[in-house]
């Protein structure tokens, strides 16, 4: 009985092939930047302090040539994020040239999400200005930190100035769905003091909603190469995992004693309304969005797709017609697998009766055993049928539990 | 001094190419059309085996002498044909025997030679000495460059109480470093060979290999005939063939013979069994069905028995009854040197996974089929959960069954340290005689039982597992197995190999020159300081010079411990060891120290302490893990950060859990070898 019902549900949950995509989001990149900070591993395409105006011109007609080829959505796109690279660097000429082009072919609701990228010192009141006359209506602003010496140190282009200065000109504006600032905990030479200075000083400036990442040293970037051997070499040293750890769980505390409300790993939102409907949109099962530009990814209820993250080779990619693959989405443990990383990165964690009704309840069980340490440990809670990591120790340990409740779903025999 | 050097080498060279005969020039008689399997007369049979150390050439020389006599075509030749298994072909080492029946015709005669292959290895030892009590003669092959090895020696010691004619052959003669000469020397003062007949040969080229055949004819005595007494045939291997059951290899000793439709009887074991085929090694297996073999063949038969452990090594098989022949109706008396397979060194071995431990039981369950040396018997604990104890015959013997058990039989292992066979007698009336006793390898009562008792004689506890040896506050006698170790390595070595021998416990017994720049040192040394890295660290105290040889010489009394390690302040049996009272604080530091490397960092902190009893006499503290997320995570991150997860959650498969810590298989490995080899 339980064979035939988990096949039904398989079969529904198969996609019926169709040339509309059933995306609300289309996610551009725009890779240019004035120089790689040294954390950095994204497609980007270093332009000096003045990008020439050709080179974008050339990007933003490649964009349009990948539009042109991509199957029309079946809905206007109720999120647009224009991500980087640093985006505000790119005219607003462009910025609306690309906007039109996303507009006449997939259609751009009238009350949609159009996020910006913006760094500091790279723009003031009147280019913004011109950015939401385009569309743009939330800006998406990488502070990353207010001390000098760290975003020196992280090889920013910017300094504390430029970013106080860059709120201004936003609150000035005033985007319509408002702005996030970005912070980075646990950069090379901060200290716990100079954290929380950090903190006060973002909340000071009232945003409506806050990124804050902790530091990740990936290979092949200038820290990848710097720290890897656990020295410092003569740079200031990186935070031991203690202090980063401890930033983490400051910062969950200072913004939720805030009102704020942490939605996500690193996401905090002031209030419901001002959550990131773009990114909620990345952590849904199965989620569908579109993809734009170098190394952008798309998704197609779950099945993913990477552009070429080398510029020549988007090029050619594009020239060839800018063939996205046909794939299937994923399904069973391959599926529960990507909802399980997704899911519980949010607060709102996983509801297991959707387990059980779409993989089957054997999976549930796998996903309940899998959890249970992570449980006895304090790092995640069953409320009712919602399994959810806690904040702040279950998102920051959310590998060590994620990895156990994989180890229990991957072992499941279908 | 280099220079003078280099001349002396050319020279010797010289003298060794004016040395050798033009065998290679010599037209070889062949004899394609011999009917291998026909009936030969005693007189005209050799049975010889082949003593070698590793890559001095013993596998190749055995190919040319089965090309030679023409027993394998060409094409059929595969490189080592005698080495059959897959293991044993990677590593260039015979782990189990094999036999070849060649054709060879001298003066217009016609001959069988029968070479009876031996393992080379010290796990097993025993098996060689079966083999070479099937012969009558060995060839004894040095390389001429290397010169003599420990190991050569050990079996040359074995076919010199076997009374064989051995032949020495100086193999390798064309390499630019070969010395026959100096090689020759050296066979002369260690074993007290005359070497004026030694035959110069390289099996790789080809030269030589019609003189080795010709001495094997001439000088290796033909087997003796004893037709009037009761067929004794002696079982030197038996292999499980999955069709035909057990395939048992032997000699014929005396007797009328043994034929298919016999019926024949195992005296160690007692069971009879109704012979269904009979044959000759060509190497491959050949039915003989038209006559019983006799007095000096070499053969197989298969009759129905379903483990090796029916058909043991050493065993004498004799025939009841037979339809085709007459049968003595006397009693056979079991042929000398019978030993039961003991196993020296025990471990746990648990899967992985536990879902595999019906797999792996089934997996023993058909190895042991094949390898009567093998002991498992159930074990189970908390934290690693069912898997086996299991006894092996030294660390080769370990390391090939569990590279067999994961490769052939695909299940995942983690073995917990070697361990040796602890004696324990509670200290009462009459135990300092029993003490002797176990000293002296005689039979004891052996039991279970750890407490003094009323009884006249204390029973014997066996402690093959660290984890169940006594408290040692208890009023107890410990023995443990000490074995006499050779090392042979050039002279300079000698001071860092016996600075190793007294670190590891060793008293030394003997030193004496092979020849000026050639040294053998003897010790006395407790069994469980050899299966550490004792070797490896004698090769690298000599740069691979060395070569090393041991075999047990009893138990002796030694003052032990069991030193205990408790994670997270939970008892963690598996890493159990036991150690001389002295090392135990020295070594509970180095394990601690290890361990706290293996370990990965867990949520919380942990303390990792090696205690002897109630004291602790080492602790480390592992920190807690700080953090492990993944910050940043969107759309394209995803099936990358699913990949570092899938990958996290595999190697978190593959470890223990003590109590609540994770240990991965390394941890258990880590009592390996305990002591601070700074120099390293």
């Amino acid at each position: 009985m339980r064979l035939v019902a988990t096949a039904l549900a398989a079969s529904a949950l198969r996609p019926t092939p169709t040339l509309q995509p059933q995306a609300s989001g289309l996610y551009a990149h725009l890779p240019f930047c004035r120089r790689r900070c040294f954390y950095c591993d994204f497609p980007v395409v270093v332009a000096g302090d003045a990008v020439k105006e050709d080179r974008v011109a050339h990007y933003v007609s490649l964009l349009e040539r990948e539009l042109s080829k991509q199957p029309r959505s079946s809905k206007p796109l109720a999120t647009v994020y224009l991500g980087g690279g640093t985006p505000s660097l790119v005219e607003p000429r462009f910025i609306k040239q690309l906007l039109d082009a996303i507009d006449a072919k997939h259609g751009i609701s009238s009350k949609a999400e159009i996020t910006l990228e913006c760094d500091p010192g790279t723009f003031d009141a009147a280019k913004l200005q011109k950015y939401v006359d385009a569309g743009v209506t939330r800006v998406s602003l990488g502070c990353q930190s207010f001390d000098d010496e760290a975003l020196e140190a992280a090889g920013r282009a910017h300094r504390r100035q430029d970013a106080l200065d860059a709120v201004q000109a936003v609150k000035r504006v005033g985007p319509r769905h408002g702005w996030s600032l970005d912070l980075i905990s646990g950069l090379p030479g901060t200290t716990p003091e100079g954290w929380m200075e950090t903190l006060h000083e973002a909340h000071s400036l009232n945003p409506p909603h806050v990124s804050s990442y902790d530091l990740q040293v990936e290979e092949g970037t200038a820290f990848g190469k710097w720290y890897s051997d656990g020295e410092s070499n003569g740079r200031p040293p990186l935070p031991q995992d203690e202090e980063s750890a401890d930033a983490y769980r400051v910062a969950s505390s200072f913004w939720r004693s805030r009102g704020y409300l942490h939605y996500e790993v690193s996401s905090y939102a002031r209030t419901e309304g001002e959550k990131s409907r773009h990114n909620s949109a990345y952590w849904k099962p199965r989620a569908s969005w579109l993809g734009l530009g170098l190394g952008a990814a798309s998704s197609e209820q779950g099945a993913r797709f990477s552009r070429p993250r080398k510029m020549k080779d988007y090029e050619a990619w594009v020239a060839d017609g800018a063939i996205v693959p046909e794939s299937s989405p994923p399904h069973g443990a391959d599926a529960l697998e990507d909802e399980l990383l997704t899911s519980l990165r949010t607060a709102a964690g996983i509801d297991l009766t959707r387990v059980r009704d779409v993989y089957s309840s054997e999976y549930e069980r796998a996903v309940r055993r899998g959890a249970q340490e992570a449980i006895e440990l304090g790092l995640a809670v069953v409320e009712g049928e919602v399994l959810k990591l806690t904040d702040p120790d279950g998102f920051l340990f959310s590998n060590y539990a994620l990895a156990a409740v994989f180890g229990e779903v991957g072992d499941v025999c279908v | 001094m280099k220079r003078r050097r280099r001349v002396a080498t050319a020279l010797l060279l010289a003298t060794a190419t004016a040395l050798a005969p033009p065998a290679a020039r010599r037209p070889l008689t062949r004899l394609g059309a011999v009917d291998l399997e026909a009936e030969t007369p005693a007189s005209n049979i050799r049975n010889f085996a082949i003593i070698a150390h590793i890559d001095h050439g013993k596998s190749t020389l055995a190919d040319r002498m089965l090309e030679t006599t023409a027993t394998v075509a060409a094409r059929d030749m595969q490189a080592q044909l005698l080495d059959s298994m897959d293991l044993e072909r990677e590593r260039g080492i015979t782990i189990k025997l094999n036999a070849a029946r060649m054709a060879y015709e001298k003066d217009g005669e016609p001959y069988v030679l029968n070479l009876i292959d031996t393992p080379g290895h010290v796990d097993f030892s025993y098996e060689v000495s079966r083999s070479l009590a099937a012969c009558e003669g060995a060839l004894l092959v040095v390389d001429a460059a290397q010169g003599v090895q420990a190991q050569t020696l050990a079996n040359v010691y074995l076919a010199l109480e076997n009374d064989l004619e051995i032949i020495p052959v100086l193999n390798k003669i064309d390499l630019p470093a070969a010395e026959p000469e100096r090689v020759a020397e050296e066979i002369e003062s260690t074993i007290g060979l005359d070497c004026t007949d030694a035959i110069l040969a390289s099996a790789k080229s080809g030269l030589g290999i019609g003189d080795v055949l010709d001495a094997i004819v001439e000088r290796v005595p033909p087997p003796s005939d004893d037709q009037e007494k009761p067929t004794r045939c002696l079982i030197f291997d038996s292999k499980f063939d999955a069709y035909q059951g057990v395939v048992t290899y032997f000699r014929v000793v005396d007797g009328t013979g043994i034929a298919k439709g016999d019926k024949v009887k195992f005296l160690a074991t007692g069971k009879t069994h109704d012979i269904t085929e009979v044959g000759v090694m060509v190497p491959e297996r050949i039915p003989v069905s038209d006559r019983a073999l006799k007095p000096g063949e070499v053969g197989y038969f298969v009759a129905s028995i379903k483990s090796v452990d029916d058909a043991r090594v050493g065993d004498t098989v004799t025939v009841v009854k037979s339809q085709s022949h007459a049968v003595s109706t006397d009693e056979a008396e079991p042929l000398p040197g019978y030993a039961e397979a003991t196993p020296m060194v025990f471990a746990g071995v648990f899967p992985t996974d536990a879902d595999q431990y019906n797999a792996l039981r089934d997996a023993l369950g058909k190895l042991k089929l094949n390898d009567a040396a093998l002991r498992y018997e159930a074990e189970n604990s908390p934290a690693m959960g069912f898997g086996f104890r299991c006894g092996f015959l030294g660390l080769l013997h370990m390391e090939i069954v569990q590279e067999r058990l994961e490769r052939e039989y695909d299940v995942d292992l983690i073995i917990t340290a070697p361990s040796v066979v602890y004696k324990v007698v509670p200290r009462q009336k009459n135990s300092e005689a029993v003490v002797e006793k176990v000293m002296k390898g005689e039979a004891l009562k052996e039991g279970l039982i750890q407490e003094a008792s009323e009884e006249d004689t204390p029973t014997v506890l066996v402690v093959d597992n660290p984890s169940r040896m006594p408290d040692k506050d208890r009023q107890q006698h410990t023995l443990e197995p000490y074995v006499r170790l050779e090392v042979i390595a050039p002279t300079e070595y000698t001071g860092p190999l016996m600075d190793l021998a007294n670190e590891r416990r060793g008293e030394l017994v003997d030193m004496k020159y092979l020849t000026p720049t050639r040294t053998t040192v003897i010790y006395q040394m407790p069994l469980a300081e050899v299966i550490t890295d004792f070797f490896d660290q004698v090769k690298s105290r000599t740069r691979g010079y060395a070569s090393m040889e041991y075999a047990l010489s009893g138990y002796r009394e030694s003052p032990l411990v069991r030193l205990d390690v408790m994670i997270n302040k939970e008892l963690a049996a598996p890493l159990s060891t036991v150690v001389h009272e002295q090392d135990a604080q020295a070594a509970g530091k180095v394990l601690v120290r290890k361990l706290k490397e293996f370990i990965p960092r867990q949520m919380f902190k942990v303390p990792i302490q090696a205690c002897v009893g109630a004291n602790i006499v080492a602790s480390v503290q592992l920190s807690a893990m700080r953090k492990d997320v993944l910050a940043k995570c969107y759309g394209g991150d995803i099936s990358r950060k699913k990949k570092l997860l899938q990958k996290q959650a595999k190697g978190k498969k593959r470890m223990k859990a003590m109590g609540k810590v994770t240990v991965p298989q390394e941890a258990f490995m880590a009592v390996l070898n305990l002591r601070d080899s700074g120099g390293d």
